[in-house]
């Protein structure tokens, strides 16, 4: 029985091929699109940093004047200042480590010229970065703690370690950042972070090509590519802090570190009121005029909120409602396609066909529909997210990477294996109304007409 | 045997109500061969749809074979239909995209027998209309005679016990018709019991015994022959 009915339902597929064809188009095309944006809008909410991201806290402290704006979110916080960075970092606070990172960026060469000098982006940090963020890496490590003081050593990414030293293990080995000598001491896997939140840069595709400490980075006054927060009367001063006037920016009430601590635990209250404390302190000396405000926030908090406020669930939503309407009319083109065989299906209800095997019958057929498209949905997936890789790379004028940008646009396959199931069940669910038709018509229906 | 008891059967539409049977008593006993004649619109073709279980009805008991199939589930009628009824359609009603062999095929399917079976009796049904040397071919590569015993042959094929032929010599020349008739009286002597409609008086002799359907009202010319011909008067 099983097996005619497949036959029969092979048969009636190739039987009007334009329809089916018609029907193929349209569910295929809405679950591709539909598939596209999913991926792109999952891929880019992945929260980064795996098991460690509910560990990994930002800290945040309202450092500015009274007469500021109130702020009620906490990505619309000033960042940190170097005075507060590096009080912290030094008070025993109940932190496993603590971290703040400064966003740069430089000139990486050979001393013989035999690689073009590369300009580069970069992030100066200290070395409990490594432990807390923990990068993959391929070659080395991090840089010891005592680099922190502001040694001449360098943490390359993988792609600039590839393009420097075509690949291979370059530990140990030496090249100039800004005409300066520094040592590699550790290269980094491909690192993909769907947000790259630990600078505060809120960056989807541009991972960092080198890390360097803090210290050296002051030392040998790398430019300081960040926003500074600064109190009214030090803002026209501001725009020269990015590569001038270290020590007034160090002084200053200017926020621009992202300042990090891992918590044991997960527990944020005590180092909240740890945080609280040491401002009230600092309030003896004519800072933090305002009532206290601040964030304790982990990676799983932050992405929380990205993803409700900056995510693509509408792009999603928009491809799902496209995809309706696909469906829709697919249950159109079914509906003509199976009054067509009304005449068929009176003669076999008449010959003893069960309802049940009619119902089999097409379900198989709109089965077969649904696995079809699904293949045909996912080919037109695949072309789309290439497309989008292209388009990305295009609105970056170029400045983002190919291999950066791809990980957005990769289609997982649990998520294909998902699509198969959605196909078929759609075409289940737009067959139902249609194969009702075609078992409620009276068996008589259709005989008599010639 | 078939009996009918009191059957109506009204079609409703939106304006008009058709009384297409009114109260009708009937007993066909096993092996008989029946023609049914009337006037166009006179309910011939709701009778046998009927009978065949292809239309549900309002009031009256009709036994097939001595089981009431009022109340019967859809499925029991669907069996019923496969298994004890064969079915020769006014408007042939072959499968236009089948061969003849797979047009002959359907009613075997949906009864589950085995392929070797199913080919045996599809064989023997096309050969004894004469079109076993035609198994392949398309209902639209055939002539309309042709066609009408490929219905038979479908109708046939599953030897069920009643043969029910609305019109099977209608669409046929008197050479064609008398051919398909003799087809009809040799499947006849072989046991099986035949309600056959025409238009055709002289077929309508031939079969053992004729009822005549007046508005949707039966009267059996055999049994009642003087109340046949007061309504004919
Ligand atoms: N599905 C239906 N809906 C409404 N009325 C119907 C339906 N089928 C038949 N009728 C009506 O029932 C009556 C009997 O129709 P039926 O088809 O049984 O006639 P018939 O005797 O077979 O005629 P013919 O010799 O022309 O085939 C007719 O008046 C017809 O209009
Ligand atoms: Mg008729």
């Amino acid at each position: 029985m099983f097996a005619y009915n497949f036959s029969l339902a092979l048969r009636s597929l190739k039987e009007r091929p334009a329809l089916t064809l018609l029907m193929l188009l349209a569910m295929s095309v809405g679950l591709g699109l539909f598939v596209t944006f999913y991926t792109f809008a999952k891929n880019g909410s992945d929260i980064p940093h795996g098991d460690k991201a509910s560990t990994l806290y930002l800290v945040q402290m309202d450092n500015r004047e009274l007469s500021a704006d109130k702020i009620d979110r906490a990505i619309d916080m000033p960042d940190t200042t170097y005075r507060d960075a590096v009080n912290l970092y030094n008070l025993d606070m109940p932190a496993i480590h603590q971290t703040y990172v400064m966003r740069t960026w430089a000139t990486l060469s050979f001393a013989d010229n035999e690689v073009r000098p590369m300009q580069t982006r970069g992030a100066a940090t200290t070395a409990d970065f490594f432990t807390m963020f923990e990068p993959p890496f391929l070659y080395g490590s991090g840089w010891q703690l005592a680099a922190d003081s502001g040694d001449s050593q360098v943490v390359l990414g993988k792609t600039m370690n590839d393009k420097l030293f075509g690949g291979i293990n370059s530990v140990g080995k030496r090249l100039l950042l800004n005409n300066k000598p520094v040592t590699v001491v550790g290269v980094l896997d491909t690192w993909h972070l769907s947000w790259r939140l630990y600078d505060r840069g809120y960056y989807q595709g541009y991972p960092h090509d080198f890390f360097v400490p803090v210290q050296y980075a002051l030392n040998h006054n790398l430019t300081r590519d960040t926003r500074f927060d600064c109190w009214e009367a030090d803002q026209p001063q501001s725009s020269r802090f990015t590569n001038q006037d270290l020590d007034i920016l160090r002084a200053s009430e200017c926020g621009w570190l992202a300042f990090w601590a891992e918590l044991p635990e997960a527990d944020p209250a005590q180092y909240q009121e740890k945080l609280h404390s040491y401002i009230n302190e600092q309030k003896a000396y004519g800072r933090f005029p305002r009532e206290l405000q601040t964030y304790v926030l982990n990676i799983v908090e932050q992405m929380d909120f990205l993803n409700a406020n900056y995510g693509e669930q509408s792009s999603v939503i928009m491809a799902l409602l496209f995809y309706t309407v696909c469906l829709l009319n697919a249950i159109g083109i079914l509906l003509a396609k199976f009054i067509r065989r009304s005449k068929e299906v009176s003669v076999r209800r008449a010959l003893g066909a069960r309802k049940s095997a009619i119902i089999l019958q097409h379900t198989l057929e709109v089965m077969m529909l649904g696995l079809v498209s699904a293949v045909f949905g996912l080919l037109i997936a695949v072309l789309g997210l290439k497309a989008m890789v292209q388009i990305r790379l295009w609105a970056s004028d170029y400045n983002a990477r190919l291999e950066d940008v791809m990980p957005y646009f990769q289609l997982d396959w649990g998520l294909a294996l998902q699509a198969f199931a959605i196909s078929v069940l759609c075409a289940l669910l737009i067959s139902i109304y249609p194969i009702w038709r075609l078992c409620s018509q009276p068996v008589a229906g259709y005989l008599k007409s010639q | 045997m078939l009996i009918m008891k009191g059957v109506s059967k009204i079609f409703r539409t939106d304006l008009v109500e058709t009384h297409a049977l009114r109260n009708v008593d009937l007993h066909i006993k096993a092996g008989e061969f029946v023609s049914i004649t009337g006037p166009s619109g006179s309910g011939k073709t709701t009778f046998l749809n009927l009978a065949g279980l292809l239309e549900s009805f309002e009031e009256g008991d009709y036994f097939l074979d001595g089981e009431n199939v009022r109340g019967l589930s859809d499925n029991a009628l669907s069996d019923l239909r496969n298994q004890k009824i064969g079915f020769i359609f006014q408007s042939f009603n072959l499968l236009p995209d089948l061969p003849l062999f797979d047009n002959v095929d359907v009613p075997l399917r949906y009864r589950g027998l085995s392929a070797k079976d199913r080919k045996q009796r599809i064989e023997e049904a096309l050969e004894l209309v004469g079109l076993g040397s035609r198994m392949k071919h398309l209902p639209t590569q055939l002539s309309g005679g042709q066609q009408q015993r490929v219905a038979i042959a479908r109708a046939i094929a599953g030897k069920p016990r009643f043969l029910l032929a609305d019109e099977p010599t209608g669409n046929l020349d008197s050479q064609m018709a008398r051919q398909v008739m003799e087809l009809l009286e040799q499947i006849n002597q072989q046991g099986t019991t035949i309600v056959m409609v025409t238009h055709d008086d002289e077929l309508a002799r031939r079969a053992g015994r004729n009822i005549q359907i007046f508005d949707g009202q039966v009267s059996d010319v055999d049994q009642n022959p003087s109340d046949a011909l007061v309504k004919r008067a």
